[in-house]
C-alpha cells in the first residue's frame, strides 16, 4: 500500500478547546484504504478527539484534515463509549435510523438493516427494546448502527471498555471476522494494548497530553485470526514492545 | 405478592375512606350537629341522589372548560418549551415571564381578565389555562434539553436537519417530562376552572359546579355543598387517573419510571 492511497490524513492538527486544554499538538496520522488502524495512548492523551476530528464533530484549531470519506452522507460510522441507543426506538428502528437521515437509496431499509444485524448476531431481537438486551447486545446494536450505511470509513472510540473480558473477547473476534469479510476502513480507539493487537492491521501510539504520534507498529499476523492467536509468543512480544513505547512515552514528562 | 395480598392492598384505602366516614357519621349524630354546620354522609348522600342531575349538569360545564384549558395548555405549554428551547438567549429572555404567569394568583388577574373579555366562557377558560399551562412549559423545556449529547452528535454525524433532530430526538426525549408536567396540570386545571367560576360568577342554568357550590353554601344548604364538593375531588381524581393512565400507554415499552420492579 502506498502513501497516496489513504482514505484520511492529519497533518500537524492542533486542537485547543475553549477550556484552555490543548488536547493534541501537531498531529501527524495517516489511515490508509481498508486497513484496520488502532489508537493507542494513556488516558485524555486525546485519542477521542481525534476520532471526533475525523468524524466531522470538531474542527480542528490548526492543522489540515483531508478526509475522503464524507460524514453527513453515511459515509463515515461511529460507535461510542456508550451503545448510544433511543431507547424509544426498537431494535430496528435504531438500525435504520442513519439510513432515514440520509436518505440513502435503500431500495428496503428495513430489509438492509435485518440484514446487517444478520451479521452481528442479533437476528430475532430486531423488535426488542435497548432496555430488554444486555450491555453486550447494545453494543452489537451500536455497531450495525455504525455498519448499516454501508461506510468507507468507520470509527469506534473504546467501544468495549465498558463489557467484562469474555463478552469484550468474543465481540472483538466478530467485529474482526465482520471485517476481514467487508474490509471497511477502520480507526479503533483502545486501551487495550492486546486488543489493539489482536484487531490491528498497525496501531499508532499516542503520547499524553497533548497528543501526537510516537510510533505506528505494524501487525504481521495474516488473517483471518483466530482467539487463540492471543496465546502466540510473538503476540505478547509484540504487545511487550508496544507497552514499553507507550510508558517510555509517559516517562518524558 | 399472594392474590389475597394484592387484593387486600387494593380494597385497604377504600376501607379506611368507609371507615373515617362512618366515624364522621357518628360523631355528626352524637353531638346532633346541625345539617347547616356540618351535615353527615348520609344527608350528603341523599344530597347526592336528589340535588344528582342539576349538579352532573354543573359538573359537566366545569369538566369542559377543564378539559379544554388542559388541551389549550398542553398545546401551548410544549410549542413554547420547543421555542425556549432553541437558544439560551430566548430561555433567559422568556422564561422569568413565565414563572411569572406561574406564580401570580389567578384570583388577582381574574378581575381584569373579566374586564378585558366579555365572553364568560372565554374568561374561564383563560383563567383555568393560565393555571396549567406553566408545568407543561417547565417540565418540557427540562426534557428537550436532556437529550443525550452523544445521540445529538450521532444525528449531526448523518446531517440531520433541525426539524429532524427535534421530532427524532428532542421530542421523543422531551415526552416523558411533557407527560409529567401535564398529571400535575390535569389538576390545577380543575382548580383553575374552579377558582375562575368562583371569581367570574356565572350564574344560571348554564353555572358549572363551583358556582352551584358556593349558591349552595350561600343559602346554608351544606348537604349540596359538600355533595358538589364530593364530585368535585372525585372529578380532579380521575383526571389524575386518566393522565396516568394515557402516560403508562405512551412509554410502558421503553421509560425506566414504567419498568417493573420485580423483587
Amino acid at each position: 500500500m502506498t502513501q497516496s492511497q489513504y482514505l484520511t490524513s492529519l497533518l500537524s492538527v492542533n486542537k485547543t478547546f475553549s477550556s484552555g486544554i490543548e488536547a493534541l499538538n501537531a498531529l501527524d496520522l495517516k489511515v490508509f484504504q481498508g486497513e484496520f488502524l488502532s489508537l493507542v495512548g494513556p488516558s485524555g492523551c486525546g485519542k477521542s478527539t481525534a476520532l471526533r476530528l475525523i468524524a466531522g464533530l470538531l474542527k480542528p484549531t490548526a492543522g489540515k484534515i483531508d478526509n475522503w470519506a464524507q460524514p453527513g452522507n453515511g459515509d463515515v460510522g461511529y460507535v461510542f463509549q456508550d451503545p448510544t441507543l433511543m431507547p424509544w426506538a426498537t431494535v430496528l428502528d435504531n438500525v435504520i435510523l442513519p439510513l432515514r437521515l440520509t436518505q440513502q437509496c435503500y431500495e428496503n431499509k428495513e430489509e438492509r438493516a435485518a440484514a446487517v444485524l444478520r451479521w452481528i448476531g442479533l437476528t430475532g431481537f430486531e423488535s426488542a427494546y435497548p432496555r430488554e438486551l444486555s450491555g453486550g447486545m447494545r453494543m452489537r446494536v451500536s455497531i450495525a448502527r455504525a455498519l448499516v450505511t454501508n461506510p468507507s470509513l468507520v470509527l469506534l472510540d473504546e467501544p468495549f471498555a465498558s463489557l467484562d473480558e469474555f463478552t469484550r473477547s468474543k465481540l472483538n473476534e466478530d467485529l474482526l471476522a465482520l471485517w476481514e469479510q467487508h474490509q471497511w476502513t477502520v480507526v479503533f480507539v483502545t486501551h487495550s494494548i492486546r486488543e489493539a493487537v489482536f484487531l490491528s492491521d498497525r496501531v499508532a501510539v499516542l503520547s499524553p497530553r497533548p497528543g501526537n504520534l510516537l510510533s505506528t507498529f505494524r501487525i504481521p499476523f495474516s488473517h483471518p485470526r483466530r482467539g487463540n492467536l492471543r496465546n502466540a509468543h510473538e503476540f505478547t512480544d509484540l504487545c511487550g514492545e508496544i507497552s514499553s513505547t507507550l510508558t517510555g512515552g509517559m516517562g518524558q514528562l | 405478592m399472594r392474590v389475597s395480598q394484592k387484593i387486600f392492598h387494593m380494597v385497604s384505602p377504600f376501607l379506611f375512606g368507609i371507615a373515617l366516614l362512618a366515624l364522621w357519621e357518628l360523631a355528626v349524630r352524637v353531638n346532633s350537629v346541625p345539617e347547616y354546620i356540618l351535615p353527615g354522609p348520609r344527608a350528603i348522600l341523599i344530597a347526592l341522589w336528589i340535588d344528582g342531575p342539576d349538579l352532573l349538569v354543573g359538573l359537566l360545564i366545569t369538566l369542559q372548560v377543564t378539559l379544554a384549558a388542559l388541551v389549550l395548555a398542553a398545546v401551548t405549554g410544549a410549542g413554547i418549551a420547543m421555542i425556549l428551547a432553541q437558544t439560551r438567549l430566548i430561555e433567559k429572555t422568556l422564561f422569568p415571564y413565565a414563572v411569572f404567569l406561574q406564580v401570580t394568583p389567578i384570583v388577582t388577574i381574574a378581575p381584569f381578565v373579566i374586564i378585558w373579555v366579555e365572553n364568560v366562557y372565554l374568561v374561564l377558560l383563560l383563567l383555568a389555562w393560565m393555571a396549567a399551562v406553566f408545568p407543561v412549559i417547565s417540565n418540557t423545556l427540562t426534557g428537550l434539553k436532556s437529550a443525550d449529547s452523544n445521540l445529538r452528535e450521532l444525528f449531526q454525524l448523518y446531517g440531520a436537519n433541525n426539524w429532524e433532530v427535534l421530532t427524532r430526538l428532542l421530542v421523543p426525549t422531551g415526552l416523558p417530562f411533557f407527560l409529567a408536567g401535564l398529571r400535575i396540570s390535569g389538576g390545577l386545571a380543575l382548580i383553575g376552572a374552579v377558582v375562575a367560576e368562583m371569581v367570574a360568577g356565572t350564574a344560571g342554568t348554564r353555572s358549572g359546579l363551583a358556582s352551584r357550590l358556593l349558591e349552595a353554601s350561600y343559602r346554608l344548604e351544606l348537604p349540596r355543598a359538600f355533595a358538589a364538593f364530593f364530585l368535585l375531588s372525585l372529578a380532579g381524581f380521575s383526571i389524575y387517573l386518566i393522565l396516568q393512565w394515557i402516560s403508562h400507554l405512551m412509554l410502558r415499552n421503553w421509560h425506566e419510571s414504567e419498568r417493573l420492579h420485580e423483587r
